[in-house]
């Protein structure tokens, strides 16, 4: 009995050690919906077999993303909010900031469009319409990049949405698309989220291609100035090849549901 | 950078300046908490009754029931109930999804099997004379039953603290079924969970000093009363 | 004493658990203002019997005749109820005051609070208990506790009263204090039937003296008392009479 618990120990610690031994990868943070366009999943495994280096990736909101960024919990942060990026920057947190690709958000709402906002050409016109029909819009409400987005949509539309109609959700894109899809309500989305739900939605594109609603990409590397104990060489390194040629081609090649996703900003 | 005793003192200044924001959530949050706790307290307390008091066939195998449900997690009750409310499912018709009742059926399923099973062993190891008295000296059964839970008022407090204390710190269930709606569905655990992904813990804390203000009082209470039984027996 | 009709006839009972038998074919008649002894070994049925005629437990089989009425099992329940009350041998006091356990029976006939606790106050003094009228039950003695109970069952004025070893855990002096309560129920008109171990005990004028062995009933015949009159028991009997 004394031998057997004496094994079992030993073997709890022998695991124990094995997994402790892959320490000090590199930490980045990004954002949920990042995580699931899965195009990380095709670019990380790719940089680990260029560079050796492995990336644990942190996927949450926009805001925390960039907080731990601040707190140096982590290496490098992927996000895509262009002013709090440059804030983050500017205040001394981030270095070697590069913008290396987009996306673009997309309006979906009911089959039956009851605020008739198809082919609508300009967003902010889109978003008037759904706000003078007695219908639901569902927001992320969670301070992430894509709230930001969409409040800065509301304000270039010169509306302040408040009321029953307007839903605060508080929770991620996919959890969003669901409560839309279940309250037959509209709701700003990033084109990824969408093609991974959308067949599991009652819901149908209905707005997309302005300007307004492009969603550029940035990678920032946390200072090593500010915090001495974070892998800069490995993020620095990680940067570089995300801005390269075969990276871009990479994400220029990327189809989620058979779509393309993603627009490479660096590729010659 | 934002240490914790900042975020702490921020935390504390936002509840006793009432932010009407934090307080909104802490209102919903006692309010749905209390309703499921009020449903699903009389039930539990009939269930345990008959799990203790009388005997039918299958009556061991539903107090395993009730054992083992206590270690559902609280996300798979809130998945149950999605999938039963969607507007796909079986009672999509109802449109009760991210709504209050939601949430207030999410935790009275949380809290049932804990109160029964709670209760249950309050009352299998309660005096059987009580019973037998009340009812010999003309009570209706219905009467016995609330003198019988009257002289076990200690333990079966105890569980109807145990189970409020389990939803109201809940957020699986309560996020799936509520949504985290801001001022409708949006209660102290889902708020925080929230806060904590924006990065903005000062609220988090504040939010889960309630809890931790609110758990403390309830066991002070608790252990009061319970003192005072012991003196008494 | 002569022997009018009985008003209970209980024939032909029947008690089975987990396929034994505990009691086999036991028939009693019960007299108006009886004291009954009951006695016989741990395991014999006593209990069961007492809890049976209180209405707790339900035989497998038996024939009851009420007031001349043959009845069933559950129409005669409720009646039992209403007029046998059984005491455990430990009586349970709710976790209140002496008198709201004494009020209790009274509280669920719904009488006026007046009457009530007219009725409280009777029952205080008849175990002199005054004095403790607002303590909680469970600071009282033993013998209190008997006492208390056997008030609570009295102020419903039961026609019998199942007393189960209603001496066996108490000291001597609550003794003597219950065989007086006891003889004083039975000068009220009220019928008592006791479980001891020991076969007759006290000053008490036994009606009759039934004793269980192996679940079978037998009539045992009555010894004299040993000292007929004590001066303490017929001075507690006249102040009790009025």
């Amino acid at each position: 009995m004394f031998r057997f618990t004496r094994i079992l120990f030993a073997l709890i610690l022998l695991w124990a050690t094995v997994f402790a031994a892959h320490a000090a990868p590199l930490r980045m943070a990004t954002t949920t919906s990042t995580q699931n366009s899965g195009l990380l999943d095709l670019l990380l495994p790719a940089f680990q077999k260029k560079s050796g280096i492995e990336v644990h990736v942190i996927a949450v909101g926009t805001g925390k993303a960039l907080k731990m960024g601040r707190d140096g919990d982590v290496d490098v942060v992927m996000v895509h909010a262009e002013s709090a990026e440059k804030k983050f920057v500017e205040e001394g947190y981030g270095v070697d900031r590069i913008q290396f690709m987009y996306n673009d958000f997309v309006l979906v709402g009911p089959k039956s469009d009851p605020a008739g906002i198809k082919g609508e050409k300009s967003v902010t016109d889109a978003l008037a319409a759904i706000n003078k029909q007695p219908i639901k819009f569902v927001s992320r409400g969670d301070d992430s990049g894509t709230h930001k987005k969409e409040r800065s949509l509301w304000a270039a539309a010169d509306i302040q949405p408040a009321g029953s109609w307007y839903i605060e959700a508080g929770q991620g894109m996919g959890k969003v698309l669901q409560m839309a899809s279940e309250l037959d309500a509209y709701t700003l989305t990033d084109r990824g989220t969408w093609l991974a739900y959308k067949d599991k939605l009652d819901m149908a594109l209905l707005n997309a291609g302005d300007v307004k609603l492009s969603n550029p990409y940035g990678i920032i590397a946390v200072d090593p100035k500010r915090h001495a104990d974070t892998n800069y060489a490995d993020a620095k390194q990680l940067i570089d090849w995300i801005g390269s040629q075969e990276a871009q081609q990479l994400i220029k090649d990327y189809r989620l549901h058979g779509e393309p996703l993603f627009i490479p900003l660096l590729l010659n | 950078m934002e240490t914790l005793s900042a975020a702490t003192y921020q935390a504390v200044y936002l509840l006793f300046t009432g932010d009407p924001a934090l307080w909104t959530i802490i209102g919903i949050s006692f309010s749905v908490s209390l309703r499921a706790i009020v449903y699903a307290t009389p039930l539990a307390l009939l269930t345990a009754f008959a799990l203790a008091y009388l005997r039918f066939p299958g009556r061991r195998l539903l107090v395993s029931i009730f054992n083992t449900a206590l270690s559902i997690p609280a996300v798979v009750v809130g998945l149950t109930l999605y999938i039963l409310l969607s507007k796909a499912g079986p009672l999509g018709e109802w449109r009760l999804l991210f709504t209050q009742e939601a949430m207030i059926m999410g935790q009275f399923c949380l809290c049932f099997p804990l109160l029964v099973a709670m209760s249950h062993a309050a009352l299998q190891s309660s005096d059987r004379r009580a019973w037998e008295t009340a009812l010999t000296l003309g009570a209706s059964p219905l009467r016995a039953f609330l003198t019988l839970l009257h002289e076990n008022r200690f333990g079966l407090v105890g569980a109807i603290v145990a189970g409020f204390g389990r939803i109201i710190a809940e957020v699986g269930s309560s996020m799936m079924l509520g949504g985290n709606i801001l001022n409708y569905t949006r209660n102290i655990p889902t708020a925080i969970a929230l806060e904590t992904s924006k990065g903005s813990f000062a609220e988090g804390i504040a939010l889960g000093l309630v809890l931790l203000v609110m758990a403390l009082v309830l066991n002070i209470l608790l252990g009061q009363m319970q003192g005072k039984g012991e003196v008494i027996q | 004493m002569t022997s009018p009709l009985p008003w209970l006839s209980l024939q032909q009972l029947y008690f089975r658990r987990d396929e034994r038998t505990i009691l086999r074919d036991i028939s009693l008649d019960f007299r108006e203002t009886e004291l009954i002894l009951l006695t016989g070994q741990n395991g014999s049925g006593k209990t069961t019997l007492l809890r049976i005629l209180s209405g707790l437990l339900k035989p497998q089989q038996a024939r009851l005749v009420l007031e001349g009425r043959a009845l069933s099992w559950r129409r005669s329940r409720p009646l039992l109820r209403r007029d046998i009350c059984y005491l455990h041998q430990q009586p349970y006091l709710f976790d209140s005051s002496v008198e709201e356990n004494i009020a209790y029976g009274l509280r669920r006939q719904r009488l006026p609070r007046k009457v009530i606790q007219d009725k409280v106050n009777q029952a205080l003094q008849l175990i002199s208990l005054q004095h403790l009228a607002g303590r909680n039950s469970r600071e009282l003695s033993g013998g209190e506790k008997q006492r208390v109970a056997i008030a609570r069952a009295w102020v419903l004025s039961p026609r019998l009263m199942l007393l189960d070893e209603p001496v066996a855990s108490l000291d001597k002096r609550s003794r003597s204090r219950t065989y007086e309560l006891m003889s004083e129920l039975q000068q009220q008109g009220i019928s008592v039937i006791y479980t001891s171990h020991e076969p007759q005990l006290g000053n008490l004028r036994l009606s009759r003296h039934i004793h269980l062995y192996q679940g079978e009933l037998s009539h045992k015949p009555l010894a004299q008392p040993s000292t007929p009159d004590q001066p303490r028991e017929s001075s507690r009997a006249g102040a009790g009479s009025g």
